[in-house]
């Protein structure tokens, strides 16, 4: 497969480099893991399976040999030659046909699998472009020959519904679940955190989303011991503007986690598009893994 | 391990922090984590400064966290590391700022930094980004009001107890004292990546 237009990112990504955070690795992978899985269930390929995510579209490329391949995420306009290729369903692309995609109506990343999956040499035993630190391949770029596996699997469009992080909505209400630091804000920050609309900011990418909006200060200013973040974590600077980690975020942070979105909305998050007002809406109390009521929780 | 922790709070869908007290090793709670038979339903245990960061099955944490909570940590194993001499330059930009900040001249500054044997204390941040810990006192000085947008790798730094080398180029809000002189610390092509551990010693030798 020949790489002819890239649009404004395309990288290949997977399920992400797991377990190497201790040695500083991000995990990387595919902004919507959803959307990922979608596409290469299409094509009979297992759902954290190399596949090339690309950004608002623009994506170009010419099929250097016969197979079968699938767009799901960001609803692209594209065609195979003249022909409307739809998303979510699977095609035949025939040796030499050209695959051309437009601007996404609405959401960031689209995901295009190919059957036997994308298979660049994997590095500390993943595929994906890590936009943070530079390992595994580097982003996609004019004139690209990119290597398809042999190992197929059966393709299929099930007809089970499923669900698209990528929305035409103007809101986005993301649950968190409060924490690890939200004791380190005053009451007002925290009240205001839950009850403000923030605009995600221009400033996005797949590490971080900044969120614009009222300021969160903090009640204590020492510096917090750098630490291990979850996916999804809601840091506050001493800017007072919150920043979620994406895929692709640092495996620590210096920074206070006031919250931390919980994982089904994290890729919602990554689909919404600068400009999107998104709401806070806290995950049900519970008490932590020792049974005890947990500490800091209001 | 005879200290107790201080917390264990449960983080987002599938994340534990498991918080010890100043002046305990985070390694080696790491260290007991992967012995335990709960171990192979985590996909990470990252320790860092106070803290050690479980993800992973939330059956897997729940048994990690109630183990933690209930036995005496056993002692791990005194480590005996191996001792790395980096060879540096000491130009960095905001030499003279730490100068400044800690009332040092930069010369003292200088035989401040490079007459310490520093443990590594955590890898973080950026892919073998190691954070070696036990800065001198008279060195610490927190992290710059503004961060950089990019610091170009090989840089050395400080900011609070730690000194790092950074590792690729990147956005980074340390104060920059110097760069390396010598081969990396990290390869990610190289078997292992990552050419110290933590709980090895790294002394800085000054090269003009």
């Amino acid at each position: 497969m020949e790489v002819l237009a890239t649009g404004p990112q395309a990288t290949v990504q997977d399920g992400g480099r797991a377990g190497c955070g201790h040695l500083g690795v991000p995990r990387a992978g595919a902004m919507d893991p959803l959307a990922l899985a979608q596409a290469n269930r299409l094509v009979g390929n297992l759902p954290d399976a190399a596949a090339i995510e690309f950004l608002l579209g623009g994506l170009a490329v010419r099929f250097t040999e016969p197979v079968g391949f699938s767009l799901a995420g960001a609803p692209v306009p594209a065609y195979l030659g003249t022909v409307p290729v739809p998303r979510n369903t699977w095609t035949y692309a025939r040796a030499g046909d050209v695959l051309t995609t437009g601007q996404p109506a609405y959401g960031l990343w689209t995901y295009l699998a190919v059957a036997g999956a994308i298979a660049v040499l994997p590095v500390l035993s993943s595929r994906s472009t890590d936009s943070l630190s530079g390992l595994g391949p580097p982003p996609l770029k004019l004139g690209d020959v990119i290597p398809i596996g042999s190992c197929r699997g059966t393709p299929g469009t099930p007809s089970d519904v499923f669900v698209e992080n990528a929305s035409a909505s103007a809101r986005l209400d993301l649950e968190i679940h409060w924490g690890p630091r939200d004791d380190w804000f005053t009451d007002e920050a925290r009240r205001t955190f839950v009850t403000a609309t923030w605009l995600v900011s221009t400033e996005v990418n797949r590490i971080a989303a900044r969120l614009t909006g009222p300021r969160l200060d903090q009640r204590r200013h020492d510096q917090l011991p750098t630490e291990g973040v979850h996916p999804g974590s809601i840091q506050v600077p001493p800017s007072g503007q919150p920043l979620v980690f994406l895929a692709n975020h640092p495996p620590t942070g210096g920074y206070p986690v006031i919250g931390v979105v919980s994982e089904p909305d994290l890729g919602r998050m990554a689909q919404a598009a600068p400009g999107t007002m998104v709401t806070m809406r806290v995950a049900r109390p519970r008490t932590d893994l020792t049974g005890r009521a947990r500490r800091g929780f209001r | 391990m005879d200290e107790a922790v201080t917390s264990v709070q449960r983080v987002g869908d599938r994340g534990l922090l498991v918080e010890l007290p100043p002046r305990s090793d985070p390694h080696r709670l790491a260290a007991w984590v992967r012995d335990h038979p709960c171990a192979p339903g985590l996909t990470e245990i990252i320790p860092a400064a106070r803290t050690v960061f479980l993800l992973g099955d939330i059956t897997a944490l729940r048994r990690i966290a109630q183990a933690i909570g209930a036995t005496k940590l056993p002692d791990a194993d005194e480590r005996g590391g191996k001792t790395v001499v980096v060879p540096v330059r000491y130009d960095g930009p905001d030499l003279a700022a730490v100068a400044e900040r800690t009332g040092l001249s930069v010369r003292e500054v200088v035989k401040h930094h490079s007459g310490t044997e520093y443990r590594v204390a955590f890898f973080g941040f950026a892919p073998g980004q190691a954070f070696f810990a036990e800065l001198p006192d008279v060195l610490r000085v927190p992290r710059r009001p503004s961060p950089r947008v990019k610091v170009p790798s090989g840089s050395l730094a400080i900011a609070n107890e730690f000194t790092v080398i950074y590792p690729l180029d990147s956005p980074g809000g340390w104060n920059l004292i110097g760069t390396r002189a010598g081969p990396p610390l990290w390869d990610a092509r190289a078997q292992p990546p990552n050419s110290v551990n933590v709980g090895d010693r790294v002394v800085f030798y000054e090269v003009r």
